[in-house]
């Protein structure tokens, strides 16, 4: 059926679920078009030819974060017609001719149906929640992505206990970090606000999201980008530990 | 009777089909080849260097072979082989192998890569440092922010008297680069700090002498490579130190 979003079709839920409806509508349609002709052709074949129908030449938008197509030529249905014409002729099509055509509009619902993916998307994936991004912590490891700070430990059972005291906060909040990291002319830098990457996390299963994790310095961040967003979160509560042996100076 | 000829031609289609794929593609490496066939091969593929010692033979894996050589001309080279088509085949060579090259065995796999040095004893390099870097960087539109956080991974190691070695990309290393190839910043995004720095992560290496100062190894830079297969190999640029000090202050 010619499905095709911005995300890892298999993986995402709401376009499994958007899929569906689109077959359960195609079949419906299909079926009561079928029930009113008189001229009977039999069921199997009149799927197929709504099916082939349905191939097309497309423009495909991304408007309101839906991936839409809008079919622009019926390829399918002109192949059904020479194909028809030269086995049944003239009213040899005639038969076939209102199902190839329904393949071709009911694409026109579906740009409807895709419209519906984002929001489902949004209802059961809310990306201001934490545990959306973080659901299963299995086997987590914290990776120390600068030198200069103290190789920590995940506190798992903190992180997984405390994940909905985290709340969506604006990274740009911290004034004197913006300034400066990305303000002043000069070659010295603050220290990299989340030297740290956990990995071994999972997020919430049909959700297809594809991040990268940070942790900020004082175990209290946590960052996550994807490859075009990022979401910043801010709780109270430390989840990582210093490893012992090193000299520590991250702040409990 | 016509059947059975039928029968048996089409089997002894197979039979042999199969040995073919099996020769080819999924026998067992025989052993490697000796050290005088290996300077043959050598000197015969990259006309005009000839070895006057092989140092070692290295097996990083059963199929691939690190082979660091001396050269009459005193040149501290490397050359790679890989098992396949059924035979030994040489897949570069570096007359002079001061600056490290990184062999993507297969590139989409960071869990294949491997680092390769050799230098000439004049240089008196002691220890390496490899970088895996990508900048901090930050990208701001009407309804979006983002910022990259910087990631720095650094591996230090000592060349324990010898002037050849390798390094398997670290497990950490692995990890981010997946990372960074499933969900780091798509390509097209377009980012404020313009200092040329690569929003990507690259790699890059420093070297030490005995007493832990940074030293630039003159002898052994500037080498050619007489590459067989080209895409698998990339340069691992030499940095100083001060180049990634200078940019932080601890606060």
């Amino acid at each position: 059926m010619n499905v095709q979003y911005h995300y890892d079709f298999f993986q995402h839920v709401p376009s499994i679920v958007v899929s569906l409806l689109n077959y359960l509508l195609f079949g419906m349609i299909i079926y009561s078009l079928y029930k009113r002709k008189k001229e009977k052709i039999s069921l199997w074949k009149a799927i197929i030819i709504a099916f082939i129908g349905g191939f097309l030449f497309s423009i495909n938008l991304n408007i309101f974060h839906s991936f839409i197509q809008i079919p622009i030529l019926p390829i399918g249905v002109w192949l059904l017609y020479w194909f028809c014409k030269n086995r049944f002729g003239k009213v040899g099509w005639e038969k076939y001719r209102s199902f190839a055509w329904a393949g071709f509009y009911i694409k026109f619902i579906f740009i409807f149906t895709s419209f519906l993916i984002y929001p489902i998307d949004i209802l059961i994936y809310p990306k201001d929640e934490l545990k959306t991004f973080i659901k299963d912590v299995n086997q987590p490891r914290i990776i120390r992505t600068i030198p200069k700070v103290n190789e920590v430990k995940l506190e798992k059972l903190k992180l997984v206990n405390s994940v909905d005291t985290f709340k969506i906060n604006e990274l740009y909040k911290d004034e004197k970090w913006y300034a400066g990291t990305f303000q002043y002319e000069t070659k010295m830098k603050p220290i990299e606000r989340f030297p740290y990457i956990l990995v071994g996390t999972k997020p919430k299963f049909g959700s297809n999201v594809k991040t990268i994790i940070y942790i900020e310095k004082d175990g209290k961040g946590i960052f996550i980008t994807t490859k075009d967003k990022h979401y910043y979160f801010r709780s109270d509560i430390n989840i990582i530990s210093p490893v012992k042996g090193g000299n520590n100076h991250v702040e409990k | 009777m016509l059947k059975n000829k039928k029968t048996i031609f089409g089997l002894s289609i197979l039979v042999i089909a199969f040995i073919v794929i099996y020769w080819f593609y999924l026998s067992k490496p025989t052993a490697f080849y000796s050290e005088a066939r290996i300077k043959k091969m050598i000197s015969h593929t990259y006309k005009g260097e000839n070895v006057k010692e092989i140092q070692d033979i290295i097996f990083i894996d059963q199929k691939h072979v690190f082979v660091p050589y001396i050269s009459t001309e005193k040149g501290y080279g490397v050359s790679f082989w890989k098992w396949q088509h059924h035979k030994w085949k040489i897949v570069n060579i570096i007359d002079k192998a001061g600056t490290p090259r990184i062999w993507k065995m297969k590139p989409s796999d960071p869990s294949s890569y491997v680092m390769f040095w050799n230098y000439s004893p004049v240089d008196q390099v002691n220890e390496i440092k490899f970088r895996l870097n990508r900048e901090r960087n930050y990208m701001m539109s009407n309804e979006n922010v983002y910022y990259l956080p910087e990631i720095l991974l650094e591996q230090k190691l000592s060349l324990h008297t010898k002037t050849y070695g390798f390094l398997k990309y670290p497990s950490d290393w692995i990890k981010i680069q997946k990372l960074e190839a499933a969900a780091g910043p798509k390509e097209n995004i377009f980012f404020l700090q313009v200092h040329g720095y690569r929003t990507s992560l690259s790699l890059s290496m420093t070297t030490y002498d005995k007493n832990g100062k940074e030293i630039f190894p003159e002898e052994s830079i500037n080498g050619n490579d007489y590459i067989v297969e080209d895409e698998l190999f990339d340069y691992i640029m030499y940095t100083d130190d001060k180049d990634f000090i200078d940019r932080e202050r601890n606060d």
